[in-house]
């Protein structure tokens, strides 16, 4: 029991970063309809960032740790969202109006660009950190084995849960976020009542790459480590994750990430770890087998 | 050019194509402040595009679209959304996954007002709905066509326009809730001043309402003048409304 606790623990927190990543993916679907292949390597970009970002501010004799960690997150948001904005501007928009592919094709592209570029720049070996964040709490003793649960575990989860609300909060209850889905139901209609839909998509995807951003700052902290390729795979993951959701739906890639995480975890605890992808990747097969819109989508017919 | 100068909308020479096929083939007209006009037609004959061609969609290859004395033909849609013009538009086009309240938000949001103004112009619209007061917080798709209808006019309302273009408010409607619309734009064009552009294929309700009427075929019009004039004119009776449909 003990032990099933403890991946528990372990595969929340793997889907906390799932599912960061994954809201990236659902929110552009939803907005311009495309699959945004380059938003792995957004990720990516985002924890080159954040590790840049911390070894300046060591560099320069800052100490004080939850300081520093404030500043590597804003940092890597704002230096991200202005990756997912530029890529949207010179690889996306110019595409809109042409046929369906063509954006797809393009982000595509945007992925190889992003990662040879971080390949280039940063080199290709693996980026190791020591731990930042230290220590961690017992949970329960049965003498034989511990369930543990580690302080950067804790910061994963609450710096998700807080952005959650937040971002919960715009979308439902803001300006900006009654926009956002106006453009995503009818963007003619959108534009007939003076929102502004080009401003409004760049903005979705500035926030989509600020998300994928911490997303990446948790992978650097909780894995101590990052890599031009990491992108790809945990894009794929998240991609996943949005659709086992139901991409387009917001909760749904949230969801999504935890049962990918979740389904990672306890199989490779339980069965192997070699084969844990290809849990992951059955379980979204099954799962769109008997419910083609995914867990939380809506079906593609409305009334009215 | 002192006609254009005292309409609130002028159109000149309008032209304008989905690809290759034309639409509006140099189309003139105008709509004086408080006025009701009327554009009617038959199917396919370019009404829809003339009210969409006014936000540039399709943008004009031809022509000019003055509001209030401005060129606004090159203006992109939302910038011409916050000159006051609102836009009842063909299908109705509510967001259907949100609420009422949401829709009309958005609606009150196309334009700058104060919170005074915008629950001002709430009150209105529910005055003249008040079946939306009762739907407030139900999705928009989940409402009956008729309540649909009254939305989509009622959203407009709330940017507190200066022209409000009206594309087929009576289509697929049952002839009470047909009067009950038409009977609110006559309200609010007596106690408002509001100027209205109606596109109908309902002729004779549209023509009865309107001050003045325009007839539209195949991309030109082709007939003009006061409403009820045109209605007792036999090429009108003919085409539009005997052997028609009657409202």
């Amino acid at each position: 029991m003990d032990y099933f606790f403890q991946q528990l623990i372990n595969g929340l927190v793997l889907g906390s970063i799932y599912g960061l990543i994954a809201i990236g993916y659902t929110m552009v679907y939803g907005i311009v309809g495309m699959i945004n292949f380059a938003h792995g390597d957004i990720f990516m970009i985002g924890g080159f960032i954040a590790l840049i970002t911390f070894l300046i501010l060591v560099s320069i004799g800052m100490t004080m740790v939850p300081v520093i960690l404030l500043l590597v997150l804003l940092v890597a948001m704002a230096v991200t969202a202005l990756y997912g904005w530029t890529v949207e501007r010179i690889a996306y928009r110019p595409l809109r109006q042409s046929f369906r592919l063509a954006p797809m094709l393009s982000a595509i592209g945007m992925s190889f660009v992003l990662s040879n570029f971080a390949q280039v720049s940063q080199g290709a070996r693996v980026k190791p950190v020591p731990p930042i964040i230290t220590g961690g709490y017992t949970l329960h003793d049965s003498g034989n084995f511990a369930v543990q649960l580690s302080n950067v575990q804790i910061v994963v989860v609450v710096t998700t849960i807080v952005l959650l609300a937040a971002f919960t909060y715009i979308v439902s209850r803001t300006r900006f976020g009654r926009d956002m889905r106006a453009c995503e139901q009818d963007q003619t209609m959108a534009a007939l009542l003076g929102v502004d839909v080009d401003r409004t998509i760049s903005m979705t995807f500035v926030i989509g790459a600020a998300l994928a951003a911490v997303a990446g700052m948790m992978y650097l902290l909780y894995y101590g480590l990052v890599d031009f390729f990491m992108g790809f795979i945990a894009g794929i993951k998240a991609f996943t994750a949005a659709v086992l959701g139901g991409i387009g739906s917001l909760p749904g890639a949230m969801l999504g990430g935890l049962a990918i995480g979740l389904i990672e975890t306890f199989w490779s605890a339980y069965f192997s770890v070699e084969y844990k992808d290809v849990a992951a990747f059955s379980i979204l097969i099954i799962v769109l087998i008997f419910m083609p819109t995914g867990l939380l989508g809506r079906p593609e017919v409305e009334k009215v | 050019m002192s006609a254009a100068a005292t309409s609130l909308l002028a159109i000149r020479g309008l032209r304008a194509a989905y690809g290759k096929i034309e639409a509006l083939k140099g189309v003139d007209l105008d709509i004086k402040p408080g006025e009701i006009v009327a554009l009617i037609g038959a199917n396919g004959a370019g009404k829809s595009t003339l009210m969409m061609s006014i936000f540039g969609r399709p943008r004009a290859r031809a022509g000019h679209i003055l509001f209030d004395g401005r060129d606004i033909t090159a203006l992109p849609a939302h910038e011409v959304a916050r000159l006051r013009i609102a836009q009842s538009p063909e299908g109705r086009r509510i967001f259907p996954r949100m609420t009422v309240a949401e829709n009309l938000q958005m609606g009150a949001d196309a334009t700058p007002g104060s919170d005074a103004e915008r629950a001002a112009s709430l009150a209105r619209v529910l005055k003249l709905f008040p079946r939306l007061d009762e739907r407030m917080t139900q999705r928009g798709g989940t409402l009956s066509g008729g309540e649909q209808q009254m939305l989509a006019i009622g959203r407009a309302l709330m940017s507190r326009p200066r022209l409000l273009l009206l594309d087929e408010p009576s289509l697929g409607l049952a002839p009470l809730i047909t009067k009950q619309i038409f009977a609110a734009i006559r309200t609010l064009n007596r106690e408002d001043r509001l100027t209205v552009l109606i596109v109908e294929q309902n002729a004779n309700h549209a023509l009865r309402l309107a001050h003045r009427g325009y007839v539209m075929v195949n991309g030109l019009i082709t007939m003009s003048g006061p409403g009820l004039e045109l209605l007792q004119r036999p090429e009108i009776r003919a085409a539009y409304l005997e052997g028609g449909r009657h409202g």
